[in-house]
């Protein structure tokens, strides 16, 4: 150690990794023909396993779309707004709207982790957002991610258990009608206490909120939607709408639209949130937020 | 339109430097190698959305170094820093590599990537947070005390050209060390 150093000045640290790889060569040819390979694989494997989910999702924007989201887990009738934000209201506990149950050799094994490092996941975030509102624009990019949970202020606010890997993002979502906050918030649903793998709307958490309705889907993840959820603040009604996939294999997806750019101390800029259940739906399952380690 | 072609050109122009990031985080020549071809892999996967990144090169450093720490936090539960490293050389050049791979052994996978961000790719520390969800303030807290915690380890004999302070100069005649 070289005592003349302050704590700060790594300029030996910095000369030392430099010098420390300057002989550091290997095949490359030979690892970007085998990375090739594998992703030809992979992209193939995803496919095959693309056909079978996208079933289950259009099913289900069907189901959203033509009905809504009813309280207590029913489906109501032909909802008067076709978009999906008008019929859901809060309600009493969920309860076991669908019928189907992924089957014991519908068990994943846990090989997926996040597919994007957190500030790629804003970026991704607000591409997916756009996408669907074509025009709109996206701004206050924010992320978080396991280990470290960073207040307003660049503070650390806490520090959570590595085993329970969680990364978010949010943006604010400006279609031309009021700014509306977007969070997107990827977890091990085992890990934060909810209902782990292999989940069922009958095994529910006992936190689930209220008013909140439940679908299996047939690749064995469950789908919770609550539509218009409300929460009076001394700013005024905040409006949500969330819509939640727990997979199989045991992780959480939840996204969120506000009617306000924030979820605290904000002004209500619009009274409904800008995205619908639908394009929730959309968000949370149709890009890769996972991927296969 | 993104084509195979385009990825093989970008992986062959990066692998080398993506390499070399991957040695210094992982410390040893195959695990370096599988990380690259792990991340290599993934770009290969999503290489539209690569070529619709505002720079690709830090979408490929970015999904590297969230394949390593992951990767590390998978293992955590089953592996442990060793206490065994290997033996010094009566070569400097050798030894502080192996003092620096050993001193970046002693740091969690977070902290061993942040600082090889910060002093082998040359990122600011809001660059830094930026990649790993951390604000600039906690990129600046972990780097001071990860330096603090490997300096006691780093050689005493190695001192590359352009540091600013005295080389060892043994049989230098004439001249004291009091």
């Amino acid at each position: 150690m070289n005592p003349t150093h302050s704590p700060d000045d790594a300029t030996d640290v910095h000369e030392l990794m430099r010098h420390a790889t300057e002989g550091y060569t290997y095949d490359t040819a030979r690892v970007v023909r085998e990375a090739a390979r594998r992703g030809r694989r992979r992209k193939r494997a995803r496919a095959a396993a693309a056909a079978g989910l996208g079933v289950a999702a259009v099913a289900l924007f069907a189901t959203v779309t033509v009905y809504g989201v009813g309280s207590a887990g029913e489906l109501a009738t032909p909802a008067a707004d076709p978009t999906g934000t008008a019929s859901a209201t809060t309600g009493p506990a969920p309860t076991t709207p669908t019928t189907t149950s992924p089957s014991p050799t519908q068990t994943i094994a846990r090989e997926r982790t996040f597919a994007f490092a957190p500030d790629l996941l804003a970026y991704e975030l607000s591409a997916a957002v756009t996408a669907q509102t074509p025009g709109a624009r996206t701004s206050d990019h924010t992320t978080w991610s396991e280990d470290i949970a960073m207040t307003d202020t660049g503070d650390m606010q806490a520090r959570l258990d590595k085993n329970d890997p969680f990364e978010g993002a949010s943006i604010v979502l400006d279609d031309g009608q009021g700014a509306s906050q977007v969070t997107l918030l990827i977890a091990d649903n085992d890990g934060i206490g909810l209902v782990g793998p292999n989940p069922t709307c009958r095994t529910l958490p006992d936190g689930t909120p209220p008013g909140t309705t439940c679908q299996d889907l047939d690749d064995g993840s469950i789908l919770l939607v609550r539509a218009q959820a409300t929460e009076a603040r001394p700013e005024g009604t905040v409006v949500s709408n969330t819509v939640t996939v727990m997979t199989a294999d045991g992780w959480m997806i939840e996204a969120t639209s506000r009617n306000s750019p924030a979820e605290k101390n904000a002004t209500i800029t619009r009274t409904r949130p800008a995205l619908v259940i639908a394009d929730l739906a959309r968000l949370v399952l149709e890009p890769d937020w996972l991927d296969t380690q | 339109m993104a084509t195979t072609h385009d990825f093989e050109g970008f992986a062959h122009a990066h692998a080398q430097r993506l390499g070399r990031t991957a040695w210094l985080l992982t410390g040893n020549h195959h695990a370096a190698e599988d990380l690259v071809q792990d991340t290599l892999t993934k770009l290969y996967v999503h290489w539209t959305r690569v070529t619709r990144a505002d720079d690709p090169v830090r979408y490929a450093r970015a999904t590297m170094l969230n394949t390593f720490i992951s990767g590390r936090r998978r293992r955590s539960s089953t592996e442990r820093p060793t206490a065994d490293v290997p033996e010094r050389l009566h070569q400097p050049e050798h030894n502080s590599r192996v003092d620096l791979l050993r001193a970046l052994d002693t740091l969690t996978a977070l902290d061993r990537t942040i600082l090889v961000l910060r002093f082998f790719e040359d990122m600011s520390p809001p660059d830094v947070g930026g990649q790993l969800g951390l604000t600039s303030g906690a990129v600046r807290t972990r780097t001071t005390r990860a330096l603090a915690k490997i300096r006691p380890l780093l050689a005493d004999d190695y001192a590359p050209a352009g540091l600013g302070r005295p080389a060892p100069c043994p049989t230098q005649p004439g001249r004291s060390d009091a």
